[in-house]
């Protein structure tokens, strides 16, 4: 595994719970809010979260939180070694963490989450397959046999066109559209709740992440049990790294398939959703449409696939905004296509200022394409200062 | 912040000596430390002082309010001198390591209660899967300062080759930048030294001074036969002032020779991974009321006594550097000091066998890996056993280094080993194939030194690439001559001194539970080491021969006759051999006559029977003697001489003892000519 970086050394030693599990009065890691109130005092001060691992970091520390909580955070920064032997022993079951501000770090869950996106992610497998969207086929643990039937087609269809499948690598729906992906020779992504580490072990999932047809990921720290929340928070991961989502099978306004749908419906909109037509869901499915979701279509042959999958890639930046004629979401659409044929590809990392000059516009709009041409995945973005280049979009898992 | 004056008090307290002063650089290095969240690599020879480094640290950091040290070190039994003086600058130090899990307890309750300043740990303790769940979870979370001791061995180059450093070295890439961080080693030469700069970061300080010991007078003597040097060591022992080291490469071979140079009135004692006193031991030598120390490399650089006046090799070790090390324990505050090698014919055997049985083989990796490949669930360690047909340390041997690399294609997670999805890279290989060329190139260079005439320092200095040219003592070298007679006697001592035979307590597992002490053997006696100078020839010449010589055969005898058996019921009887039926019948038969006991040949082996030699482990091998021995005819009942040629793992004696026992027979005491049971330092 590659180094870790100085930002998630810094993110880790300060939200993690690393080794003691809080025994021997070591003060609780900070809560998401007191880490980006943190973070943005850093920030203002022109500095950068790692600057608290180096010589002026005591200080930086002074500044940037109220005197009660200095002993703590600065307690927190000394669990240097603790941090050292979690990420060891990660490493040796083959598992990397990377942080918001790294460079590997999938740009969709940046642009896509921005603020909810998790600040820390685990995973074992090429990290690059997570840039690489996919359709997530998600749905309840408990699968009546026609719902394990659609699962398992539409997971077989997808690993023969050769479209990762998503999911959260639950029992029931997750686990049978994954397998049968892999089975015919596809690729996967589980975005996992809880115990990353186990899995990792376990003989079925490890002879796929051998040949690096799987990937197994979680916002959750790798030794972590099942907590329902946690369940609920990696929904929107899974959403977040797809290009379209099949909810296979929901309950009506109730369980995490519900709420995960929910959520991406009506706050992140991020991708197209699709609804599985089941007669005896009918409440669910009528309500999911109602909300944004659409019936998925009667899906036969790989070509079909697809074509439905590719489809919403290209409109996806038009579709998400609102309140533009359609006309005029055209010609923008149009003009975002043209900008994007000149500026790409663009290997090595680039300002904003420096696109802006060549396409003779003024920075704020170079910086409203560049962010488009992230947020649909042909760019990807680096902080500090911040810079695009293209995203790779052919890693070892195609 | 760094207080100079209260360092100071510290270090009056800690060396008893008001006044004294910090050698050059040992200041710089603790307020670097304490004050600016340093990383330091300090290369300095032993005897400078680097312990005085870490332990005021610690204690002024832990006066600031912050938690333990946590020092890092392979000889940590050893250290017992140095941590009197740390207890007398009020520093509160804690060890755990194999030996002393009756004081885990305690331990854990102290670190928990926040009563230790610095805790030590053997490397292999620090990637115990229970010291990482119960100690180190704890004080990780606040430790104030890494020391890392022997940094040398974090790098593939380093003389001394401890795999579990390999995690040590990644631990410590991967610490933040704001850890305290201090590196230190005596042996260090460009290269390793790149290596330690590439782990610690390109931020560290480097702390180097002279290596030169200008008060030592060196000299190498080649010697093969272990009679010669034997009496050789005798006949100087009384001419030599004060006390010292001698070095021996196996335990057995300091065993035999303590035993030795005690039988010629000398007040010394061997000292290994085995002595069970060891602490005594130490304070014997410090205090001079021992000659000598007959020491392993169990005697390591932890060990502090600045009038050692000589170091005596009996074997070379594997590398100049071990070399320079061992012998660097003498004349630390002496003006003059004697090291003298010795070179035998075995060295060469020996370091040989250290170097090839150093990693595992392809062949046994990939048995291992698939062998966990095909388990549904992980295995444990009698599965493993069972399912694989390999001496069990090579197993072991493969587990513990596959399971260190990153990512790692095993890994144990509780009791069981289970596969990952990593493959064994390539990369692995090369390594180990590197280390062991490094290794070959090491011999070559200590038996270039061997054949040295003068410039021994210069030598050693140049091979850890520190400045040469030091002025060195000038006193008469020993010589190199030895007394015909004392060599006749050192001979015949080899010849009289037999090995333990103890006996098996317990089945392999997956065959049984224990032995139940009235079916064991009693503890037997082996000759000789499987070809040493003693016995051992006359054994390996009788195997080729398809004849035991007389002499053996006496020698047998007067071993039976020291057990003093009940003369009216005793008798013999003697493993069976179907390849060579009658040599072991023949001598067994000539030392009953020699005793005058009856001789009963009551086993015969089925035929199917394999060679021991081919079985890999304890549970192949106990499985292959059972079920081929079977007795054919009624066994006596009174105490019987069980005799066998050469033994080995132990399991034919068991499994016959077992028999005899279980079908009447008395007591049964083991005797064998050779005993081929490995070595170790």
């Amino acid at each position: 595994m590659n180094a870790v970086s100085p930002s998630t050394q810094a993110m880790l030693l300060l939200t993690a719970r690393l080794g003691a599990n809080g025994r021997v009065g070591t003060p609780s890691p900070l809560a998401p809010k007191a880490y980006y109130n943190l973070e943005k005092a850093i920030h203002e001060r022109g500095m950068a979260i790692e600057n608290l691992l180096t010589a002026g970091g005591e200080q930086l520390v002074r500044e940037c939180v109220a005197p009660e909580e200095f002993d703590s955070v600065i307690h927190l920064l000394d669990r240097g070694l603790s941090l050292s032997e979690a990420i060891e022993r990660w490493g040796t079951r083959g598992i990397w963490v990377v942080g918001r501000d790294d460079p590997d770090y999938p740009a969709r869950l940046r642009t896509r989450l921005r603020s909810h996106a998790p600040l820390l992610l685990y995973g074992s497998g090429c990290i690059g397959a997570l840039g690489c969207g996919g359709l997530a086929i998600v749905g309840s643990r408990n699968a009546t046999s026609d719902v394990a039937q659609c699962a398992e087609f539409v997971g077989h269809l997808a690993g023969r066109a050769r479209i990762p499948i998503l999911s959260g690598g639950a029992r029931g729906v997750d686990q049978l559209a994954m397998r049968s992906g892999l089975a015919t020779g596809g690729t996967a992504i589980g975005v996992l709740a809880d115990s990353l580490e186990k899995a990792c072990l376990q003989s079925d999932n490890r002879r796929f992440l051998e040949t690096e047809a799987l990937v197994l990921t979680s916002q959750f720290a790798p030794e972590a049990g099942f907590n329902v929340g946690s369940a609920m928070a990696r929904n929107k991961v899974i959403y977040a790294l797809a290009d379209a989502a099949l909810i296979v099978r929901s309950d009506f306004e109730t369980g995490g398939t519900w709420a995960g749908a929910i959520e991406q419906l009506r706050r992140y909109k991020s991708v197209p959703v699709f609804v599985a037509q089941r007669p005896a869901d009918q409440r669910a499915v009528e309500a999911l449409i109602s909300y944004g979701a659409q019936p998925w279509p009667p899906v036969s042959t790989v070509e079909e696939l697809s074509a439905l999958i590719a489809a919403p890639r290209h409109e996806e930046s038009s579709s998400k905004r609102g309140g533009l004629t359609d006309e005029a979401n055209l010609s923008a659409a149009v003009l975002l296509e043209t900008v994007s044929s000149l500026i790409t590809p663009m290997p090595k990392p680039r300002k904003p200022a420096e696109i802006a000059s060549e396409l003779g516009v003024m920075e704020a709009q170079a910086r409203k394409w560049l962010e488009q041409l992230t947020e649909r995945g042909t760019l990807a973005r680096i902080e500090r200062p911040v810079r695009y280049f293209t995203q790779e979009r052919q890693p070892a898992l195609l | 912040m760094y207080d100079a004056a209260h360092a100071l008090e510290l270090l009056y307290a800690a060396t008893g000596v008001v006044g004294a002063r910090f050698h050059e650089g040992q200041e710089e290095s603790i307020r670097s430390l304490v004050d600016r969240r340093g990383r330091l690599l300090v290369v300095q020879r032993t005897g400078w002082g680097k312990s005085a480094v870490y332990f005021l640290a610690a204690r002024l950091l832990r006066e600031q309010g912050f938690g333990p040290a946590l020092l890092i070190s392979p000889l940590l039994s050893l250290m017992r001198n140095q941590i009197v003086a740390a207890s007398r600058m009020g520093l509160r130090v804690e060890t755990i390591h194999s030996e002393n899990k009756e004081e885990w307890d305690d331990v854990e309750r102290a670190l928990a209660n926040d009563t230790v300043d610095m805790l030590i740990v053997s490397p292999e303790r620090l990637n115990n899967e229970r010291f990482q769940d119960r100690v180190l979870g704890t004080v990780a979370e606040r430790t104030s300062l890494i020391v890392i001791d022997e940094a040398h061995c974090i790098s593939d180059w380093g003389h001394d080759f401890r795999p579990d450093y390999r995690r040590v070295g990644r631990l410590i890439e991967q610490l933040p930048a704001n850890a305290r961080l201090l590196a230190t080693t005596a042996t260090a030469n460009d290269r390793v030294l790149r290596d330690l700069v590439v782990v610690l970061g390109s931020g560290v300080e480097i702390v180097r001074g002279s290596l030169d010991r200008p008060s030592l007078q060196l000299q190498t003597i080649r010697m093969p036969d272990q009679a010669s040097r034997m009496a050789w060591i005798a006949e100087r022992l009384g001419e030599l002032q004060g006390s010292g080291i001698i070095y021996a490469l196996t335990v057995s071979d300091a065993d035999r020779l303590s035993a030795w140079l005690r039988s010629r009135g000398f007040a010394v004692e061997a000292y290994t991974s085995l002595s069970e006193n060891r602490p005594a031991l130490e304070t014997g030598l410090i205090e001079n009321r021992l000659k000598a120390l007959v020491a392993t490399t169990a005697l390591g650089m932890g060990f502090d006594k600045p009038d050692v006046a000589f170091v005596i090799h009996f074997q070379s070790p594997p590398s100049v550097i071990a070399y320079y090390q061992q012998v660097g324990r003498a004349g630390r505050a002496l003006s003059r000091a004697y090291g003298v090698l010795l070179a035998g014919a075995e060295d060469e055997a020996i370091a040989r066998y250290f170097i090839e049985t150093a990693f595992p083989t392809r062949a046994e990796a990939a048995r291992v890996l698939e062998a966990l490949d095909n388990a549904e669930d992980g295995l444990s360690k009698s599965e493993l056993q069972q399912s694989l047909n390999l001496r069990w340390t090579r197993v072991e041997k493969t587990l513990q280094l596959l399971s260190l690399e990153s990512p790692a294609p095993l890994v144990k997670d509780g009791p069981r080993w289970y596969r990952t999805a990593a493959r064994l890279e390539e990369s692995f290989w090369e390594r180990v194939d590197r280390i062991t060329q490094l290794r070959r190139d090491e011999q070559g260079q200590m038996s270039e030194y061997v054949g040295l005439k003068t410039g021994h320092m210069n030598f050693l200095v140049a091979a850890l690439d520190g400045e040469v040219g030091g002025s060195h003592v000038h006193i008469p070298s020993l010589p190199d001559t030895v007394d015909p007679r004392l060599v006749s006697e050192a001979r015949r001592f080899l010849k009289s001194s037999g090995l333990a035979i103890v006996p098996r307590k317990q089945w392999p597992a997956g065959l049984g539970g224990r032995i139940l002490p009235e079916h064991r053997p009693e503890t037997g006696t082996a000759l000789s080491h499987w070809q040493d100078s003693g016995w051992g020839r006359s054994v390996a010449e009788g195997k080729r021969a398809l004849h035991f010589n007389d002499e053996l055969a006496e020698a047998c005898a007067s071993v039976v006759r020291e057990w003093g058996l009940d003369a009216a019921h005793a008798w013999v009887t003697c493993i069976p051999s179907r390849l060579r039926a009658l040599l072991v019948p023949d001598l067994a038969q000539r030392i009953a006559d020699l005793v005058g006991l009856p001789f009963a040949q009551v086993f015969d082996r089925r035929p199917g029977y394999k060679p021991q030699k081919s079985m890999g482990n304890s549970y192949y091998q106990a499985r292959n003697v059972r079920d081929s021995l079977t007795l054919v005819t009624n066994v006596p009942p009174g105490p019987v001489v069980l005799i066998d040629d050469i033994v080995d793992s132990g399991w034919t004696m068991a499994v016959a003892a077992w028999l005899l026992r279980s079908n009447g027979s008395g007591k049964v005491y083991p005797l064998a000519l050779a005993s081929a049971a490995p070595g170790s330092p």
